[in-house]
């Protein structure tokens, strides 16, 4: 299953920020953006066209699901149980990059 | 803006548009950084237009018995505005390149195209510029087409020149089926038929108009392509007979190979020089040439040979014979 998950690896910046939105809860596009700034503190900021082209991605991936909604304007995204365990898989990583990084950091 | 944004959007693949399209603009509406969202439009489009695989909405799947079924991908065949988009991109592409390869740009570094204008070239080069004897760079080029010249005879005689269209001495077969519309031309009276002087006879200006009709006839005699044109051999090539040179033509083609070269085409020398020998010393055209006719030593020693039997005259047949016998001419 690993190996199945390393082909999704490293997500790209845009990706991992949606991803961490809809780990909380289902979200439709706009909501996704204003969370990523506020995750971010305001650092960054997604556009519709960038979010909406990793949206794409990851539906197609089935890392996130379109579930229906009465205002056809304002789809909801789900982050389905492979998008969860490729977020929490990129997050083991970036642990171990951000420790290596601590380690070497320490040195200089 | 906003205008500027929906052709951004529509400017998308149909597929992104028609799911995502929407809700993009209900999120520009409500921004108020119009600017950014518009560069993060183009960026978007620029993406979908050049990093995205076209996805398309189904897969193959296996029916319970086993047989894979399989879908039409009809609905993502390019539209017809796509593809107009995509010809007029392709026309202005090539337009540009062309101007730029055919025009000189400030100073010569490089020329495509040639210096000869021709209907095959299709660039021609504008420039004064002298060529240059020590060109950096080894241009291999193919050799200039070549025409091989007119022969003197298709030259000489106006019906081959006429018929010859592409001036190579060779009547092609297409050539001999065209034969009437060429032939026509050449009638510059337009008294529906061909006479000697048409045909490429330029007689003295001088002569006894009585000798002038026995120099055409002799003429048309003489020539293996007006003799098979002039089928009555009446001295012109009628409108009947043209109409049927196509026919009469094809009876020169000896090693039949469909096509008229210029050794099937070129008239026997023997019969040639006998012909005129006889047109000039026949003087009152009764196809004989007595003692009185001679004028002094002019081709004595032949018509001697000629006259063995010393019946008093010669015949053309006779000088034939005669020049065969005593030269190397002999019958094509």
């Amino acid at each position: 299953m690993k190996d199945d998950l390393s082909k999704f690896l490293p997500l790209s910046p845009a990706a991992l920020h949606i991803l961490l939105a809809l780990a909380g809860e289902d979200m439709h596009g706009y909501g996704i953006m204003q969370e990523v700034a506020r995750q971010s503190e305001g650092a960054y900021k997604l556009g519709p066209g960038t979010l909406y082209d990793n949206l794409q991605r990851l539906m197609d991936q089935g890392m996130v699901t379109e579930i229906s909604s009465d205002d056809p304007r304002r789809r909801i995204y789900r982050l389905s149980s492979l998008g969860r365990k490729v977020l929490a898989t990129e997050i083991t990583r970036l642990e171990g990059v951000v420790r290596e990084a601590r380690l070497h950091l320490r040195r200089v | 803006m906003r205008w500027i944004y929906i052709l951004l959007l529509r400017l998308h693949p149909r597929p992104f548009r028609q799911r995502f399209g929407d809700e993009m603009l209900g999120i520009f509406d409500q921004s108020s950084e119009k600017i950014s969202l518009m560069a993060d439009g183009f960026l978007s489009l620029l993406r979908q237009r050049t990093l995205r695989q076209p996805s398309f909405a189904f897969s193959p799947t296996t029916a319970p018995d086993g047989v894979p079924l399989f879908y039409s991908a009809e609905a993502e065949i390019p539209r017809l505005s796509a593809l107009m988009r995509g010809a007029l991109i392709t026309l202005l592409a090539f337009g540009l390149i062309c101007l730029v390869m055919s025009h000189r740009w400030r100073q010569t570094y490089l020329i495509v195209g040639s210096h000869h204008p021709s209907p095959s070239h299709l660039l021609g080069a504008h420039t004064d510029a002298q060529p240059v004897s020590d060109l950096p760079a080894e241009v291999k080029v193919n050799p200039y087409p070549f025409h091989p010249p007119i022969s003197p005879y298709f030259r000489f005689l106006l019906v081959l020149g006429a018929l010859d269209v592409d001036q190579d001495n060779v009547l092609s077969a297409e050539e001999i089926e065209n034969a009437p519309a060429a032939l026509w031309n050449l009638d510059k009276n337009h008294d529906g038929v061909l006479t000697a002087e048409e045909c490429g006879l330029k007689p003295d200006p001088n002569l006894d108009p009585l000798k002038l009709g026995s120099v055409r006839l002799t003429f048309m005699r003489v020539h293996p392509v007006l003799a098979a044109l002039d089928a009555n051999h009446d001295g012109v090539i009628s409108e009947s007979e043209i109409r049927n040179a196509a026919v009469a033509l094809r009876t020169l083609d000896s090693n039949g190979d469909g096509k008229l070269t210029e050794r099937e085409l070129l008239p026997d020398q023997a019969i040639a020089m006998a012909a005129g020998i006889m047109g000039m010393l026949d003087s009152n055209g009764d196809g004989r040439i007595t003692k009185d006719e001679r004028h002094g030593s002019f081709a004595a020693e032949i018509l001697d040979r000629a006259d063995r039997d010393e019946k008093g005259y010669v015949t053309e047949e006779d000088l034939v014979i005669a020049i065969r016998s005593g030269t190397s001419v002999r019958p094509r």
